[in-house]
């Protein structure tokens, strides 16, 4: 049976359920490896021990390691991958002003409010060709709401490319589940005042399209 | 006994100036109101007001920024996008002419023509055209880029309490058949120079008083009569070039002359306006020219330290007053984080 880590935070416990419905056929192993307990830790120094390829001891879960080599796929499930923290608000940002914000290199590891996506640099350097990357959902908040789509549709086309740069696979959110402010319809939250975690029937539409990307990329990348 | 006998030092040119320290000048400004450590503080005008705009920041007082940067573009590129420069992405305003026009605009009194100047096959916004430097894509970008602006400075009209502005300069060019004024001459960084449709201005005392004075009703009628105050400062930067045909010397000392005066009236007629004399100390014969850097225009870093000196010297810092934006998202964090913290606890129990 294949392999899947499936690492994140509250995106990757809410996925959790859908998961199992659409990868059956999987063995699928859960290392919370975002969420807020280890965002506090890497802003305060916290590093990933690596050796070889096994990696471990987060700020959530000290003593938890995984060999990434045991592995088919290592996908991460939103990871801090939120344009609301690169711009909030209806101003119109020009091309060149959102070029200086994305530069391809390091704008998903390096991001705003001093995150470290250290997971998103060492992790596909460990397992080349076997990692994929789901943006966090397109939250419904008025921030986000109020950014110009172009921008919104700036920061993914940006993102795919970081990711093609990386060799990691990127997987963005079914256009079904977007209205036309390029954000999540509110009828896929979780609960009423969380604009942030998706329900199953977003999860279950999310996943089926990685479920066919993966497919499509045939059992072994 | 003669009435000069009785007066302090500072009131003599060889105690006052020849043999005193230029760092710190006794006396030479004497506050006229406090500024409160809550009150919003607007900045604007030529480019010395940046100097003032990034030390009352750094001094703890409330210094507004209705357009402020995107999170994600890094501190070292604002400026060169007009972010973080003054309190809204107006870019430098040189004329009184040109913040009266700005406050036309705002108010729904004048719409300018021309905005739009090509930049090979960009576009940039004729009243502020360094803000992109690269351009937009089209004359239509370049609409909505100022449709936002303009509400933004109308927001930040409305907040203000005080207003500091920098008078930089007298020489304006204007389409002729409007009256749009243009804070540089078109041709120069983007647009192209027809002498049909614009015309060169050099603005007389009574203009740019008059400017400011209408500006000013204009800015208390959209605050719907609240008053508000100001703070004014003379730009001691010479000018690059003039279009007079006078040598630029005479024409930097006409137009210095014009606008000191006109904040001298002003302070003497306004209870609610102050003068600061920045231009003063920047000038005063006594640094022998050392106040600016080899170019002999731009200021130096550390003169604008001991001229704001001279500043906090009446109006000292004051334990950081910043409030509402920072509060609010550091709730909005919090309330994600806990909503994150519960998501986890649900699905993996721990």
């Amino acid at each position: 049976m294949k392999k899947i880590l499936w690492c994140g935070g509250s995106h990757a416990g809410n996925a959790k359920g859908p998961i199992g419905a659409i990868f059956p056929d999987f063995e699928n192993t859960f290392y919370i490896t975002a969420g807020p307990t280890n965002l506090r830790w890497s802003r305060d120094g916290g590093r990933y021990s690596v050796k070889g390829s096994i990696v471990g001891a987060n700020g959530r879960s000290p003593s938890e390691f995984h060999d990434l080599a045991d592995y088919d796929r290592i996908v991460f499930i939103g990871h801090w991958i939120q344009p609301q923290r690169f711009m909030k608000g209806p101003a119109p940002l020009s091309d060149a002003v959102l070029d200086e914000m994305f530069p391809e290199a390091d704008f998903l590891i390096n991001s705003p409010t001093k995150i470290y996506n250290e997971v998103l640099e060492v992790f596909p350097r460990l397992a080349p060709g076997r990692c994929v990357l789901l943006c966090d959902p397109l939250s419904n908040m008025l921030e986000l709401t109020q950014v110009p789509v172009r921008a919104k549709v700036r920061f993914l086309e940006k993102a795919a490319e970081f990711c093609a740069a990386r060799r990691i696979g990127f997987v963005s959110q079914p256009e079904t589940t977007l209205n036309t402010k390029m954000v999540t319809k509110r009828k896929f939250n979780r609960r009423d005042g969380d604009f942030i975690h998706m329900n199953d029937r977003f999860w279950k539409s999310y996943l089926k399209k990685v479920r066919d990307y993966m497919d499509g990329q045939g059992a072994n990348p | 006994m003669n009435p000069y006998e009785i007066l302090p030092s500072a009131a003599f040119w060889k105690s006052g100036v020849v043999s005193a320290n230029p760092y710190k000048m006794e006396g030479i400004y004497r506050k006229k109101f406090e500024i409160d450590r809550t009150a919003r503080i607007a900045t604007a005008g030529s480019c010395f007001a940046q100097h003032i705009s990034r030390h009352l920041n750094k001094n703890g007082y409330r210094v507004l920024d209705v357009e402020p940067a995107p999170l994600g573009l890094p501190r070292e590129k604002h400026l060169a996008f007009g972010y973080s420069t003054y309190s809204a992405r107006y870019g430098n305003i040189y004329t009184t002419r040109q913040l009266l026009q700005l406050a036309r605009e705002v108010a729904g009194e004048f719409i300018p023509e021309n905005v739009a100047w090509q930049k090979g096959d960009r576009f940039v916004d004729a009243m502020r055209p360094a803000v992109e430097p690269k351009g937009l894509q089209s004359r239509s970008e370049v609409t909505l880029h100022r449709r936002h602006h303009i509400k933004m400075v109308e927001k930040l009209f409305k907040q203000l309490d005080i207003f500091i502005f920098t008078l930089g300069l007298t020489e304006t060019w204007l389409h002729r058949s409007t009256g749009t004024v243009y804070p540089t001459a078109p041709g120069t960084i983007a647009g192209t120079f027809d002498a049909n449709e614009f015309v060169f201005q050099n603005e007389s005392y009574d203009e740019v008083l008059g400017a400011f004075e209408e500006c000013q009703e204009i800015i208390k009628r959209i605050r719907g009569g609240r008053p508000f105050k100001v703070i004014l400062t003379v730009s001691p930067v010479p000018l690059t070039a003039t279009a007079t045909g006078n040598h630029v010397l005479v024409a930097t000392s006409y137009s210095k002359a014009v606008l000191r005066s006109v904040a001298g009236t002003l302070s003497a007629r306004h209870e609610h306006i102050d003068y600061f004399p920045s231009y003063e100390i920047v000038t005063n014969p006594r640094l022998h020219s050392t106040a600016f850097a080899d170019n002999l225009r731009s200021v130096r870093d550390e003169t604008v330290e001991f001229v704001m000196g001279h500043f906090f010297a009446e109006h000292p810092p004051v334990a950081s007053a910043k409030d509402a934006p920072n509060e609010e998202s550091a709730g909005d964090d919090a309330k994600e984080d806990v909503q994150c913290e519960e998501a986890l606890l649900e699905a993996f129990g721990r």
